[in-house]
């Protein structure tokens, strides 16, 4: 089947003329829930909180100490691998390109530098998340990644690989990474804070 | 020339989606019925998912959730209402990335079209993330059949394809399984002797599927949106198997539903806000990939090759219908089956179809002909819950009050129902036959109640009623609210 076959055969369903549609959505709704944060320190926050919930490990550092942190995490940027060798490496480094506070989730893009396989078959994931690059919603971190276009994959990561398929008992680490751990970066120099 | 590959040896799980037809349902809810252990789990896991479901929507937006709910709602009719500049949108957009689009009338055509790229590809190893737009082409039978050596990758398929049952929940497919048939499939197909603890059976899982990963070069899913402005195929999982299929395999393809598109990112964002809330209680999915196109120049990995196959398969015949259209708005969250209080009693397969619960009850007549499903529409107690529950307010129960109508104008009815709506309008039809009939049916049940004031046993008609439950023994006094006086206060009569 053709895919003017199909159109032409969804038009016949609406009952419609050929070519008859330029739709607006709908406009949603102006919601007051979730209220709007701009303090960016009460972002960061709210991002740490939650990503911690749904079983993020949140590592807060200033800019400064980040090397450590990565060296003492394993996590390293060379060599980069594809797809099929990253089966065989313990801990994949990412930046993440966004973070967003109210879901707790990482956002990660395939680049070059960039590969899938880094934040999908490691056992571990690290992800580098600078403090300017949280926002607040889903809907702001998909807006940014559409800027200049939209990456062959764009993964929003909301904690650990997880399935709860045998008896609703959840298991962690199934084909992804089971520990993710968001390295928090913050552009002072302040002391390393738990986080 | 060598011979043709022998066709599939007749599957169990095909039979479990795909019974022969007119489907009975009546053996398989007794069967499901008669089983504590089925009726516990299933009981158990949709409890749970429903009250999380329902404490995280309103955690997350207080006040808001039907608000939120609603305006899902408007915006998936909408796109239904003008799917034709949707779909026309998503495939120029598509093919723009670089994907190829392919359109299937029906499920024959699209397990054509999927062998065909494996054949034009030379792949022979797939991996296949869960999908019931999948399940409901029977495509993996179709790629075994043509040679292609295909994979289940999500757990709980994995162990249904190795116990060779099929999925009885949209979401948790394996449901109606307990951990020692998960290791019971594992020892029988696998070899491997582990014990019957999630964690260590998640582990056997894990091993076995990361050498299918690896080694896979093609890669099959469904889709849970198509973005129409930017060409790009959504995918929500949590164990990872989405990402791994999308990751290694040289070709992707995915097969999705042609109500699947969403106008763009901002309605994307809005529709996943309520799914995964609906579906687990979690905020997302663990994983929500956004595919746009194959993998770029200079990436390591993704598929070189992507792939989209558009499915009509009974959908635009829905999509005619007034009465049903709305049923296409479903995003396949699974609420309104952990809500369903028939779907916690009797499970999946008793509705002998790949969709299971309220909406399984509303499109598998519709997909598949009410007359091939005559008992679906019954399967219901019309008690509202799953269209509280539904993120985009599907009305439910109005559509399965009127397959109900639609067999009734074909003359369908059973004439046990037929039988007692006659006994029903004359006992009704006069003051006097009424209270005779409940002065007779209040002693004769009345006589049967046990101590705690339940019949077990009701008498002849009534009999099939108890065979699976009991039935509270009238009260001593009836109730009969006293006659109105004649021309009372409103003069009514
Ligand atoms: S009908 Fe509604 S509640 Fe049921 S699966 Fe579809 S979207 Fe979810």
């Amino acid at each position: 089947m053709e895919l003017a076959d199909l159109l032409a055969s969804v038009r016949a369903a609406l009952g419609r003329d050929l070519g008859a549609s330029t739709p607006a959505p709908p406009a949603s709704p102006a919601f007051a829930v979730p209220a709007p944060v701009t303090d960016r320190a009460a972002l960061v926050d709210r991002f740490c909180e939650r990503a911690a919930a749904v079983g993020v490990e949140i590592r807060r550092v200033a800019e400064a100490e980040l090397d450590a942190t990565l060296a003492a995490l394993g996590a390293s940027r060379a060599p980069l691998v594809d797809g099929a060798a990253a089966y065989d490496r313990e801990v994949g480094l990412t930046d993440a390109a966004w973070a967003i506070a109210e879901t707790g989730s990482v956002v990660v893009a395939a680049a070059p530098d960039a590969p899938r396989g880094l934040s999908a078959a490691t056992l571990v994931h690290v992800a580098v998340v600078r403090e300017a690059d949280v926002v607040q919603t889903l809907a702001e971190a998909l807006a940014r990644g559409a800027e200049g276009g939209l990456p062959s994959a764009l993964t929003v990561v909301t904690g650990p690989s997880k399935t709860a398929d045998i008896e609703g008992i959840i298991v962690t680490g199934v084909h992804g990474p089971g520990r993710v751990v968001a390295v928090v970066v913050s552009p002072g120099a302040g002391a390393t804070r738990a986080g | 020339m060598t011979a043709p590959l022998p066709p599939p040896s007749p599957r169990r799980a095909r039979e479990i989606l795909f019974p022969i037809v007119p489907y009975q349902a009546a053996p398989r809810i007794a069967a499901a019925l008669a089983d504590e252990r089925l009726r516990a789990a299933v009981a158990s896991a949709t409890t749970l998912k429903d009250r999380t479901r329902v404490e995280t929507l309103a955690r997350t937006f207080g006040p808001e959730v039907d608000a939120r709910r609603e305006a899902a709602g408007r915006l998936r009719r909408h796109v239904l209402d003008h799917l034709d500049h949707y779909l026309a949108r998503f495939a120029a957009a598509a093919t723009a990335n670089g994907t190829t689009v392919h359109v299937a009338r029906d499920a024959a055509e699209a397990r054509e079209i999927v062998v065909r790229i494996a054949r034009e590809a030379g792949v022979t190893r797939c991996v296949k993330a869960k999908s019931m737009v999948t399940e409901e082409i029977a495509l993996l039978d179709a790629l075994v059949a043509a040679g292609v050596d295909t994979v289940e990758t999500d757990l709980g398929e994995y162990v249904l394809q190795l116990a060779d049952d099929a999925p009885s929940h949209i979401v948790t497919p394996m449901i109606h399984k307990s951990r020692h048939d998960a290791a019971a499939a594992f020892s029988a197909a696998l070899g491997v002797e582990a014990p019957p603890e999630p964690e260590a059976l998640t582990r056997v899982a894990r091993a076995s599927l990361r050498e299918a990963f690896r080694r896979a070069d093609l890669g099959v899913t469904g889709a849970n949106f198509l973005v129409a402005d930017t060409g790009t195929v959504v995918l929500c999982t949590n164990e990872g198997n989405g990402r791994l299929t999308t990751t290694t395999p040289r070709v992707h393809v995915a097969v999705a539903g042609i109500e699947k598109v969403v106008p763009d990112l901002p309605a994307l964002a809005s529709l996943l806000e309520l799914l995964a809330r609906s579906s687990t209680g979690q905020p997302l999915t663990v994983y929500t990939s956004l595919l746009t196109g194959p993998r770029r120049a200079g990436e390591l990995d993704g598929p070189a090759e992507s792939h989209v196959v558009l499915l009509d398969n009974g959908r635009t015949r829905i999509l005619a219908d007034p009465r049903f259209r709305e049923a296409l708005a479903c995003i396949r969250c699974g609420a309104c089956l952990n809500a369903c209080p028939v779907y916690r009693a009797v499970g999946g397969h008793a509705y002998g179809s790949v969709y299971p619960g309220p909406i399984g009850a509303v499109v598998t007549p519709l997909l598949r002909g009410l007359d091939a499903y005559p008992d679906l529409p019954h399967l219901t107690t019309l008690c509202g819950a799953c269209q509280a529950a539904c993120p985009v307010d599907i009305d439910l129960p109005r559509m399965l009050v009127a397959l109900k109508e639609e067999q009734r104008a074909r003359g369908v009815v059973p004439w046990r129902e037929r039988l007692a709506q006659r006994v029903a309008r004359f006992v009704l039809g006069g003051r006097l036959r009424f209270r005779l009939a409940r002065f007779v049916l209040r002693k004769v049940l009345r006589r049967r109640a046990d101590a705690d004031g339940f019949v077990d046993r009701a008498p002849s008609a009534l009999g099939r009623w108890t065979r699976t439950r009991s039935l509270r023994a009238p009260a001593a006094k009836p109730f009969s609210p006293p006659r109105p006086p004649k021309g009372g206060a409103d003069g009514a009569r």
